[in-house]
């Protein structure tokens, strides 16, 4: 046997590769890991809150540079040390001054900040040094370190006598923006005033001129008096958290550019800061001035406020120290005169009243000479008031009221005029006021133009509501004349200058006194036994519109009938007819009962006032002036009287009530409007009305009943009546009118059809038929029973059916009827079981199948024709199947 | 053919026999050292080539590719834009110390203690075939297919990253990255795995 030649394999396996690989990557890894590694800093802080070893990062403008690996108490137990990696490219930039801190949230009033560590833990912040001398070790500060002075931006220094509530942190506001912060402050070198280092943000570096000024805008500015108030607020920020305002007035817009640490001071407030020119004034009194509040306006314009108002001991007068405007300072001039404004209401003119509302202001008249910056209050010059061109009237009045000299005159609540002079008749009983109208509305005044005093506030409250009548403010404050034209006065002449006018004290007494201004319409008189809550002014419904009112009431010549003036509308007038009926809507009504609860009520003001209605039952003639009416209770008496009146007597009258209906054919056609009993209490009579056009319907053939539900096995009959209550039907019948009636104590046996066939049925016994039970034709219903009534002989009994068009065309001479009543149920052992019904209604209530036969059906059946009631169908019958057209 | 007599044979190797990895067919080698299966044609050897340098080359591999695969980190959890890589061991200390053993101990197992195992394992073989160890070869046999069988769950954590990387992106608020170690563990992972292929367990028998 052949040995196995082994043959070693030479060289090395190419799989070798893989570890090689993975030791020059692995070699080149820990490379890199050498080649950065971080550098170890140790930084002390007091405390290491919110710090966690190996995940808490330095961070430095938001990209980690390093990461806390741990944390040591240090010796002395009185700080913590922080052994910090930090990456090697912050190798630099850790030197000396280098700081660090730790950013923690703070939610303060005002601000919140670090807002992004709520989740991401606390880290370290540092801010990188100048210094070139590398350090490792380093003591963490408690709090952000002030912007250094290299960073970009404007760093300013404030003086102020005292700090106020500026503190570190502290927003500088411009127009609201933060655009910088304090950074820190200190006492200057003697003590006396404080330094208060800015930075603003390089982006409003530009805002900061040398002339800007800066003021504390800490928290809310309010002062106050009578004369006014004065409230500013900064930021809600700056309210709680201080703040500093700045602003560079806009005749030193151009000023240069602030530059670094250039020295402002900071004023106390706004208006300390806004004005700089200084003014004295002497005042005899200081009665309206406002420190800080009371200006001095120049033609609306403000050039100044009062600083201080001090009492000088020695003059015994009063100054009050004005800062000025720098633009005013022409107005520094000896010329000048100044003098207060204050607000002066008289009768007989107001005057300033802007100073009402916004205080007394000091005035002024610039005036030459030398530069002068103390002043006396002088009188403030007379202005002579000029009146506009006009044409002048005389209004003679019975009293002074509301005419007041510079009072307006108003014509459509516009003033077009005013009062000038308002003298006394030489007799003394009457006021002459002189008026003038302006130019441009002149023409306005008419021949009989109606003048009436409108001053002050007039008002009328009543159940009609309020009404609150005033002409215009000024009028409210000083009264008035109001004028208007009457309509039909359009042709009349203009008034020439200097017509005399009477002045009605009021309105309503103007419209009294002048028919053309009277409402136009008819006046009818309603006739009444008793009024009934109605006043004047009350209104009169047609159709729930308000169509006129109640102009006024008077006894009637015997006293016994109130006579009501009742005034309707031209507009209106039409509507109302000799034949109209006028009745009593004051209030409401309700009338309720099983049908329902009735709520009649006319308008809400005829309910609160009372109100009259009236309806035309039936055209008629229009209503001419002075006609008289009837006024009745209500709508249903005014209804009733044209309706006729019927008694009807009810030996049982279950479910009968006041206003219970009277329907034909499910019409309503009369109403009972009582109930009552009969003389010997032995039965009911019901008084109802009946509409005209159905009296004739009541003849003394014509027989009343009452349908009411009833519930029964075979059916729920007068389902409606259980809902809607019980209600009076009949079914009329020959005779005369008659008025009288007995009502029947059940509906009549025999429904009187209208349509279809009706035809009659002999069968020995009725069985479960009743009325209202069905026939069928191939069990499809095509009548049913109207009644039954024994034969006159009483051997069988007539059933009377009523077959419906066009079935009547199934019925003929030959056709079968066979009762189908209940259920047959037949069963043999070998025929199973055969129930035959015809429908489940057949079965309950009863019904009569009917077949005509195909062959010999006879003739055409006759109403009234008699058929035999078969007790049961042969089978035979149900397989005829004539063809009988139903439609023609 | 000649009738081979295995009576006095005590391995396929002596009676001259080769077993198809593949298919299976026992045949004879006829002193050839390398057949085709005359059934699927697969190459037969007696013994696999070279197993045992190409074994060690892929445990070396494993070995050094371990260390970066522990020491970096190999997932990136970035919350609010703070970035916070995690090694495998910061993994499972955080999911003790949140009380979550039962998931600990499962990675402890998975990316920790059976690519040890593994690695160990295999070297304690191949050291075992290399020096001609000849006791306990039944066990390292046991061994070795331990080592075969639990290979494929040290991907565990590959598909844990995998998985959550995708699941949980939300942009800023809160994303996880796969970290560096994550490829140097997948490179422990495979080479344990093919080193566990190329490995026949037979040369335990040839000592």
């Amino acid at each position: 046997m052949e040995k196995p030649v082994i043959k070693k394999k030479k060289g090395i396996s190419p799989i070798w590769i893989l570890p090689i690989l993975a030791l020059l990557i692995g070699g080149w890894l820990l490379y890199t890991s050498i080649r950065d590694a971080g550098i170890p800093i140790i930084v002390h802080f007091a405390n290491a809150e919110g710090i966690t070893a190996g995940k808490t990062k330095v961070i430095y403008k938001g990209i980690p540079i390093g990461v806390v690996q741990d944390i040591t108490v240090d010796p002395g137990i009185d700080s913590v040390s922080l052994h910090i990696e930090m990456d090697k490219i912050t190798k630099k930039g850790l030197v000396e001054d280098t700081k660090f801190w730790v950013v923690k949230p703070q939610v303060e009033a005002g601000r919140i900040r670090g807002l992004d560590t709520l989740l991401s833990g606390s880290y370290i912040a540092v801010q990188r040094g100048t210094s070139k001398v590398a350090c490792r070790e380093f003591i963490g500060l408690p709090d952000a370190p002030p912007i250094p002075d290299s960073a970009p931006g404007l760093h300013i220094t404030l003086t102020a006598p005292q700090l106020g509530s500026v503190q570190r942190d502290t927003q500088i506001y411009y127009k609201n923006i933060s655009i910088g912060s304090v950074q820190g402050y200190k006492l200057n070198g003697p003590g006396n005033e404080v330094e208060i280092f800015v930075y603003i943000k390089p982006e409003f570096k530009h805002l900061v001129h040398t002339k800007t000024r800066f003021w504390n805008s800490s928290g809310i500015h309010f002062t106050g008096g009578l004369s006014g108030f004065k409230f500013r607020m900064e930021s809600l920020a700056s309210l709680i958290y201080g703040g500093i305002s700045l602003y560079t007035p806009e005749y030193q817009i151009h000023s240069p550019l602030a530059e670094n640490h250039r020295v402002f001071p900071l004023y106390e407030d706004f208006d300390a800061a806004e004005f700089g020119l200084k003014l004295t004034l002497r005042l005899p009194s200081a009665k309206g001035i406002e420190p800080g509040i009371t200006k001095v306006m120049y033609h609306g314009f403000k050039a100044g406020v009062v600083n201080k108002v001090d009492f000088d001991d020695k003059s015994q007068e009063i100054i009050a120290c004005i800062t000025l405007d720098p633009r005013a300072e022409f107005i520094l001039r000896e010329g000048t005169r100044f003098w207060v404004v204050q607000p002066e209401i008289s009768i007989n003119k107001i005057r300033n009243l802007e100073t009402l509302v916004k205080g007394c202001y000091i005035a002024f008249q610039p005036g030459d000479g030398n530069y002068k910056d103390f002043f006396e209050v002088s009188q403030p010059p007379e202005t002579e008031e000029i009146l506009p061109a006009g044409k002048h009237f005389t209004l003679v009045s019975d009293s002074s009221g509301s005419l007041s000299t510079g009072a307006p005159i108003l014509f459509r609540r516009f003033k077009v005029g005013e009062i000038t002079k308002c003298t006394l008749t030489p007799n003394g009983k009457k006021i002459k006021a002189d008026i003038l109208v302006y130019q441009k509305y002149a023409n306005l005044v008419k021949t009989n133009s109606v003048f009436w005093k409108s001053g002050g506030l007039d008002i009328n409250a009543g159940l009609n509501g309020i009404k609150i009548e005033y002409g215009s403010i000024e009028a409210l404050v000083a009264g008035g004349i109001t004028f208007t034209n009457p309509p039909s006065s359009k042709k009349a002449a203009e008034a020439p200058e200097g017509h005399e006018f009477f002045t009605y004290e009021e309105h309503q007494d103007a419209v009294k006194n002048t028919p053309a201004l009277q409402e136009q319409g008819l006046t009818v008189q309603l006739k009444t036994p008793r009024t009934k809550g109605f006043s004047i002014d009350s209104p009169i419904l047609y159709k729930s519109i308000e169509v006129g009112k109640i102009t006024d009431f008077h006894l009637d010549k015997e006293g016994k009938n109130i006579i009501i003036d009742a005034f309707i509308r031209k507009k209106f007038a039409r509507l109302l007819k000799d034949s109209s009926l006028f009745y009593n809507i004051s209030g409401f009504s309700v009338s309720g009962g099983i049908s329902g609860i009735k709520l009649e009520t006319g308008s809400l003001k005829s309910i609160l006032a009372g109100g009259i209605a009236f309806f035309t039952p039936e055209p008629g003639k229009p209503a001419s002036e002075g006609d008289q009416y009837v006024l009745y209770d209500n709508y249903q008496e005014a209804r009733d009287i044209d309706k006729k009146m019927i008694s009807i007597h009810f030996a049982r009258p279950n479910g009968l009530h006041d206003d219970i209906e009277i329907r034909y054919q499910g019409i309503k056609i009369g109403q009972v409007r009582k109930v009552e009993f009969s003389a010997d209490m032995e039965e009911v009579i019901c008084r109802a009305f009946i509409d005209k056009q159905a009296s004739r319907l009541f003849t003394s053939g014509t027989k009343i009943w009452l349908v009411s539900p009833e519930v029964s096995l075979s059916g729920i009959k007068n389902l409606d009546t259980i809902v809607g209550g019980s209600y009076i039907t009949l079914r009329p019948g020959p005779g005369e009118p008659a008025d009288e009636f007995v009502a029947m104590n059940r509906p009549p046996q025999l429904e009187k059809t209208t349509s279809g066939l009706d035809l009659i049925l002999e069968t020995a016994q009725l069985g479960s038929l009743k009325k209202g039970s069905p026939v069928y034709y191939r069990q499809v219903q095509i009548g049913q029973v109207t009644g039954a009534q024994l034969s006159p002989d009483a051997r069988e009994v007539f059933v009377h059916i009523n077959i419906e068009p066009p079935y009547d065309r199934l019925v003929y001479s030959n056709t079968r009827f066979w009762n189908t009543s209940g259920i047959r149920v037949r069963a043999g052992i070998f025929s199973g079981v055969k129930i035959d019904t015809e429908s489940v209604e057949a079965l309950v209530a009863g019904g009569i199948s009917m077949a005509t036969p195909e062959k010999e059906k006879g003739h055409k059946a006759t109403a009234g024709q008699h058929f035999t009631l078969h007790k049961k169908g042969d089978e035979n019958w149900k397989h005829w199947c004539p063809a009988i057209a139903l439609e023609q | 053919m000649s009738q081979i007599d295995i009576s006095n044979c005590e391995t396929a190797r002596e009676a001259d026999l080769g077993l198809c990895h593949d298919c299976h067919k026992l045949m004879p080698m006829e002193g050839r050292h390398e057949v085709d299966c005359p059934r699927c044609g697969a190459r037969i050897h007696l013994r696999k080539p070279g197993s045992i340098s190409r074994t060690w080359a892929l445990v070396l591999t494993a070995l050094i590719l371990s260390f970066p695969a522990n020491f970096l980190p190999i997932m990136e959890v970035n919350f609010l834009g703070t970035p916070d890589a995690s090694t495998i061991m910061d993994g499972i200390i955080y999911f003790f110390k949140e009380g979550s053993y039962g998931i600990g101990a499962i990675i402890l197992t998975a990316s920790i203690l059976v690519p040890c195992f593994k690695i160990i394992g295999l070297i304690l073989i191949l050291l075992s075939i290399q020096f001609h160890w000849k006791s306990w070869l039944r066990h390292k046999t046991i061994l070795f297919r331990i080592i075969e069988f639990i290979g494929r769950w040290s991907m565990l954590d590959i598909f844990v990253i995998a998985l959550l990387q995708v699941l949980v992106n939300f942009g800023y608020i809160t994303s996880i990255s796969a970290a560096p170690a994550s490829t140097y563990f997948t490179g422990v992972v495979l080479s344990t795995m093919f080193a566990a292929i190329t490995f026949d367990s037979r040369l335990l028998w040839d000592a």
